[in-house]
């Protein structure tokens, strides 16, 4: 009976970690790097790099907002990518998963980014952006994965925070600074909305992983104090809207070529709210 | 304090009912101190719980609270959870169902609420538990009326899984025992099925109604399919005290 328990374990085990090709196994068993060294060369790409700050002449302007592209394939991407042109986005963020995490999507992904003369776009990492040794990619092309942007308009200015999840925690590090970020500078803005790859509630049931408890109260704790208007997710694959008190979080579904329901989120700003649409490719 | 006081209070009233049928009854007294390190709280923390439970015949009820004495802006009230158990027999296994209620204010004006069942099943090595649950994370009366603007006081998530696998070297009946678990569950935390929590115990009787314990606890992130990395641990210590 127990030698038949152990063989079952073992049989589970190996199917749950073998299940899946685009998983690195190596990575679901430990990481390539520690979200705390992602942290430290991000900010040491922030020092010299400084914090991007956009200012726009229109009183109302839109963010348009994508998760899970997976590249590879760049269909959706592509007609994400016309639609962000077409609808005068001033910005777009990618909220990570946006490669397989393998040096060719990374190659692939350096060639149809937006050119920065024609929009800004900001990039967070996801873990399948990190499989395959990927963040060393990732950091030589794009940069930091921490980092925070500002949007000036005529009327006020706003906080856009963009934060490295890929790992199922923020670290230790990455908490002290969004602490302090929030402290010191939430005051200034009129909006505050944080980009995450790793999405926060389990609203359904599926086998991706969410952080721990322990880091979600801790997390939520600093949205509530600081009043975050909304926080931005993907991760997993499926739409979702949660609110608790002045914060949302927001799920996107995935931009994932193949994907019935694919998607993004545009973000609309204007003088007096902020507000969000789904909209489906 | 007060609410320890009336826990204490209403477990001593609870005694007296069993001790006044002719029943099999068992009053048990567990007691420990959590010592850890997690990457998003002030580190180290420091965490201390106490739990009784009356055994009557088939029926436990349990109950138990902790605090959080390294929080910085303590709050007012504990952990505490609430725990049902009744023992019984299917095709001569053993096999206890548990029912309970878990109330976790993580910070004054927000707290969870996880409620849900827990069937358990014991082998002379191995012990399983498997059940349900649902999780609610809510924003407290007070703060929402003074400054939320929105109307959603609650975020729930529905029918999450729990589950304990532990592997222990010695049978039930020997004075020492040393155990691995694999488990989401503790008794004030419940993690999402995808955060597998890592356990090492060790136990020994002093006397056959009082036992001492040691535990470590192994915490990582992003499990199964995230880029792994730690999150933290924590060593346990404590004892429990059967009154029979």
């Amino acid at each position: 009976m127990q030698n038949s328990i152990i063989k079952t374990i073992c049989l589970l085990s190996y199917l749950v970690f073998s299940s899946c090709e685009k998983i690195d196994l190596r990575s679901a068993l430990m990481s390539y790097e520690k979200v705390s060294e992602r942290f430290d060369q991000s900010m040491e790409w922030n020092t010299r790099q400084g914090y991007p700050k956009i200012v726009t002449s229109d009183d109302a302007y839109k963010i348009m907002v994508m998760a899970d592209s997976h590249i590879g394939s760049t269909e959706n991407y592509d007609l994400f990518i016309k639609d962000v042109l077409q609808k005068k986005s001033l910005a777009v963020v990618m909220n990570g998963d946006i490669t397989t995490g393998r040096s060719e999507d990374y190659n692939t992904l350096s060639a149809i980014r937006p050119d920065k003369n024609d929009i800004e776009s900001f990039l967070t990492v996801g873990n399948h952006d990190l499989y395959f040794n990927g963040w060393e990619e990732f950091y030589a092309r794009f940069g930091a994965s921490v980092y925070y942007f500002t949007v000036k308009s005529p009327l006020a200015s706003d906080l856009f925070i963009c934060l490295d999840s890929g790992s199922g925690t923020l670290g230790e590090k990455q908490m002290q600074w969004l602490k302090r970020i929030l402290e010191n500078k939430r005051k200034e803005y009129r909006h505050c909305v944080v980009f995450t790859h790793v999405n926060f509630f389990r609203t359904r049931h599926t086998g991706s992983t969410n952080l721990l408890v322990e880091e979600l109260h801790t997390l939520m704790h600093m949205f509530h104090e600081y009043q975050v208007n909304m926080i931005i997710t993907g991760h997993d694959h499926i739409k979702s809207v949660e609110v608790l008190g002045n914060t949302t979080y927001l799920t996107m579904d995935a931009l994932l070529d193949g994907n019935e329901q694919a998607g993004y989120l545009l973000l609309h700003i204007d003088e007096k709210e902020l507000n969000y649409t789904f909209v489906n490719l | 304090m007060f609410l320890s006081v009336r826990i204490i209070l209403i477990m001593l009233i609870l005694l007296l009912i069993c001790m006044s049928k002719s029943v099999k009854s068992q009053f048990q007294i567990e007691l420990y101190e959590d010592i850890g390190r997690y990457n998003s709280v002030a580190s180290p923390f420091f965490k201390t719980a106490a739990m009784v439970s009356f055994q009557c015949d088939e029926y436990v009820v349990s109950i138990g609270n902790q605090w959080n004495v390294s929080k910085k802006d303590l709050i007012s009230v504990p952990d505490l959870f609430i725990n049902y158990t009744h023992k019984f027999v299917v095709f001569k296994q053993a096999i206890d169902v548990q029912a309970f209620l878990l109330y976790i204010p993580f910070t004054p004006p927000l707290y969870e609420l996880d409620w849900g069942v827990l069937a358990a099943y014991s082998l002379q090595r191995f012990r399983f538990k498997l059940g349900t649950y649902f999780k609610m994370y809510r924003i407290s009366r007070t703060a929402f009326e003074e400054n939320v603007l929105h109307h959603k006081r609650n975020i729930f998530e529905y029918f999450n899984m729990m589950y304990l696998v532990t592997y222990y070297i010695n049978r039930p009946d020997k004075r020492w025992n040393v155990g691995f678990s694999l488990t989401n569950i503790d008794h004030f935390m419940i993690n999402q099925e995808t955060n597998p929590v890592f356990n090492l115990q060790m136990s020994y009787d002093i006397v056959p109604t009082f036992k001492l314990f040691l535990e470590g606890w192994y915490k990582s992130a992003g499990a199964f399919n995230l880029s792994v990395n730690p999150f933290g641990f924590f060593i346990r210590s404590g004892c429990v005290c059967k009154i029979q």
